[in-house]
């Protein structure tokens, strides 16, 4: 069963017409810093390993690098904890988002078939367990009742500095990733964080789990 | 499936002098609820059973009976529906448990399976106490039930909370079209069941209890179809299940059964109890209440406590209880007399003066004229004052708008009332947040209707 990685699964995602965000593999500090200067700081570095799912949980995520003397720090800083969990590990660099994280997601249930997840996301998403279901394909009435049913809807109407969420635009996207789920046949997917500020949305990690490569190398 | 609900003629096959037989209960049952086709207890050693014939096997039979009823132990069981295939008989139950759910049972359902295939049998169950077509007088149904007959059909996968489901809702004053007990479905499955109800003339409304089943996509398809024609209301068991923490991604391991359950009950328009007795409450409210056109509703009372436990749950379902119009303060104030020392607002609160049904019935009349969508009217039983019962009977016939009585008291004592008005159309509670838990449903429904004609975002 094919596995993409964050950089390949964006590629796919792109390819689709999913708006992701620029990310660049690579394999060292100097690769990093010339990345890092096309993209613009503040930038957000990543472990990209096939041996480590959990990122964050193993110190593989540094986000907010406002400049390259911390990104160089930063850099050193990973390699020394990740290298010993996996020796091949390379890494990724993406421009640092803004806004409200949310999680989109794809998983195929026995029963039911593909089945899409929508809820908080970023590192609480497993604590705090706010997301809803709905079988796929959804409609746009399907995405508007689960932004409904999810407890912290209210961080989507815009507290605290956030920026609200843009509802049509959230609505949009959510139908856009169950059409590309269903109709490249996605077992299991990861949408998480998605960074949403307005009508922007930006898919800031990604992992997918068996996917129809439609006859294209993907 | 007509064949097998309303079948002109059953053979029982394992039938034995005795209460305690499965056979002899199901039989007690045909000829207890006069079922009027013709009935063949099969036993070789038996002349007669409670005063009809009794034949040595289905070979011996005057005719192919439509339906067959096997009540012999899992193992013999098999061989009976071979049997009954090669006769061409076409509908049959099994109702031995101790298949799939029990080790080496697994194999000799995958036989029942093959045999039902090769002769097109159509089987319920195996592992199921049967059904009873409570309007058509057609109990294959080896246990006991209290109900009466009514317009909601159960189908259910445990026959002891179908049974439970079917007896509160006769407490609560309402019989049964259909109990269907679908066991193991090893050849119907849930959706068969659902196809033929949503064509069923004698069956308005569906109640469903679900532990789990294969065929979600299925389920889902048929429900999506069904629950635009009939109002369907499900209590799913299974809260929380062993969630994989190894899964390749959180998608997967966040999404457990119940959860994708909830989801396809959502997506598809049936309204999801949380308990049997929800379910029970909820049919009642969804069989007989017409639709709101809106979501504003009046509360009236006498007593103020309950409306607000009442409206505590009504608004968490969507309920809005807007004020009064001046004007029908007015008319209220000239009822209950000026100088009572009380702001009326929603709920409307009458106190003192609110416990004559001479004063009730037209403060209720006026709240009915008003421009709400739906009215729930609350009273407390005192023996010593008449309930404004055939007031509200009237009423009732004068609007289109769903009307739920709360009436607070004992039901035994209560019991003459509560027929009254249901007999009326307007269902009782004797709880304000069942009363809620009613009207709460009754606006999903509400709302998946409108959902299902595209009215609405």
């Amino acid at each position: 069963m094919a596995y993409l990685g964050e950089v390949e699964a964006k590629a796919f995602l792109a390819k689709e017409g999913l708006p992701v965000n620029p990310t660049y593999e690579v394999e060292s500090l100097e690769e990093a810093l010339e990345k890092a200067g096309l993209l613009g700081y503040p930038v957000v570095l990543k472990i990209s390993s096939e041996k480590i799912i959990h990122k964050s949980d193993v110190g593989g995520v540094t986000a907010g690098i406002p400049g390259p003397q911390e990104l160089e720090k930063a850099f050193l800083k990973m390699v020394e904890r990740v290298r010993p969990i996996d020796s091949q590990t390379a890494f990724s660099l993406q421009p640092h988002l803004q806004g409200v994280e949310l999680a989109v997601g794809i998983s195929t249930d026995p029963s039911f078939g593909q089945v899409i997840m929508f809820g908080l996301g970023g590192i609480w998403i497993e604590v705090l367990k706010d997301v809803t279901f709905r079988l796929v394909p959804i409609e746009e009435r399907d995405a508007w009742q689960m932004i409904e049913e999810i407890k912290g809807k209210k961080l989507l109407k815009g507290i605290r500095g956030y920026p609200a969420v843009d509802g049509e635009a959230l609505v949009r996207f959510l139908v856009e990733v169950s059409r590309v789920a269903h109709s490249r046949r996605v077992q299991e997917m990861d949408l998480n964080p998605v960074f949403a500020s307005g009508e922007r949305l930006t898919i800031a990690d990604a992992r997918i789990v068996g996917v129809e490569s439609n006859g294209s190398p993907l | 499936m007509d064949t097998l609900f309303s079948p002109s003629s059953i053979a029982l096959v394992g039938v034995r002098q005795g209460q305690l037989n499965v056979g002899f209960a199901a039989l007690w049952n045909l000829i207890h609820h006069s079922y009027e086709g013709r009935i063949y207890p099969i036993n070789p050693r038996l002349k007669e059973l409670m005063g009809l014939p009794c034949y040595p096997s289905l070979q011996d039979l005057p005719e192919v009976p439509e339906l067959v009823m096997i009540l012999v132990g899992h193992e013999r069981a098999v061989a009976v529906l071979e049997d009954c295939g090669r006769q061409g008989i076409k509908n049959a139950i099994i109702v031995a448990g101790g298949y799939k759910e029990y080790k080496s049972g697994r194999e000799l359902e995958k036989s029942i399976k093959k045999i039902c295939q090769r002769y097109s049998i159509k089987l319920l169950g195996p592992n199921t106490l049967g059904f009873a077509n409570v309007k058509g007088n057609v109990w294959p149904f080896f246990w006991h039930m209290k109900t009466k007959p009514g317009s909601i059909a159960l189908v259910s996968q445990s026959g002891g909370v179908g049974l439970t489901i079917a007896h509160l809702l006769y407490e609560e004053g309402v019989g049964l079209s259909k109990w269907i007990g679908v066991g193991n479905r090893t050849v119907l499955e849930f959706a068969d069941y659902m196809d033929y109800l949503s064509t069923d003339k004698d069956t308005k409304t569906l109640g469903l209890f679900v532990e789990g089943t294969e065929d979600g996509k299925r389920f889902y398809q048929t429900s999506q179809c069904l629950a635009s024609i009939k109002p369907v209301a499900v209590y799913k068991v299974g809260e929380t299940e062993e969630v994989d923490r190894a899964a390749r991604t959180h998608t997967g391991s966040m999404a457990g059964s119940k959860a994708i359950y909830s989801a396809a009950f959502r997506q598809s328009g049936l309204v999801e109890a949380s308990s049997p007795r929800e379910l029970a409450i909820i049919l009642k409210a969804l069989d007989m209440l017409p639709l709101p056109q809106g979501n504003s509703l009046c509360l009236l009372t006498f007593t103020a406590g309950p409306s607000i436990v009442a409206l505590d749950k009504l608004l968490q379902y969507g309920w809005k209880v807007p004020s009064l119009r001046k004007e029908a303060i007015g008319q209220i104030y000239r009822i209950i007399g000026e100088k009572t020392p009380v702001d009326i607002d929603n709920p409307v609160d009458m106190t003192g003066p609110g416990f004559l049904p001479e004063i009730y019935a037209p403060v209720a009349r006026i709240l009915l004229r008003e421009p709400f969508d739906a009215a729930l009217f609350l009273w407390g039983y005192n023996r010593a004052i008449r309930a404004p019962v055939d007031e509200l009977i009237m009423m009732r016939r004068e609007t289109k708008k769903p009307v739920v009585v709360v009436l607070l008291g004992v039901r035994s004592e209560i019991a003459e009332e509560i027929e009254m008005l249901q007999g009326a159309g307007i269902p009782v509670y004797i709880t304000p947040e069942d009363g809620a838990l009613a009207l709460g449903a009754l606006l999903q429904r509400k709302r998946i209707m409108e959902k299902k004609n595209g009215l609405l975002g």
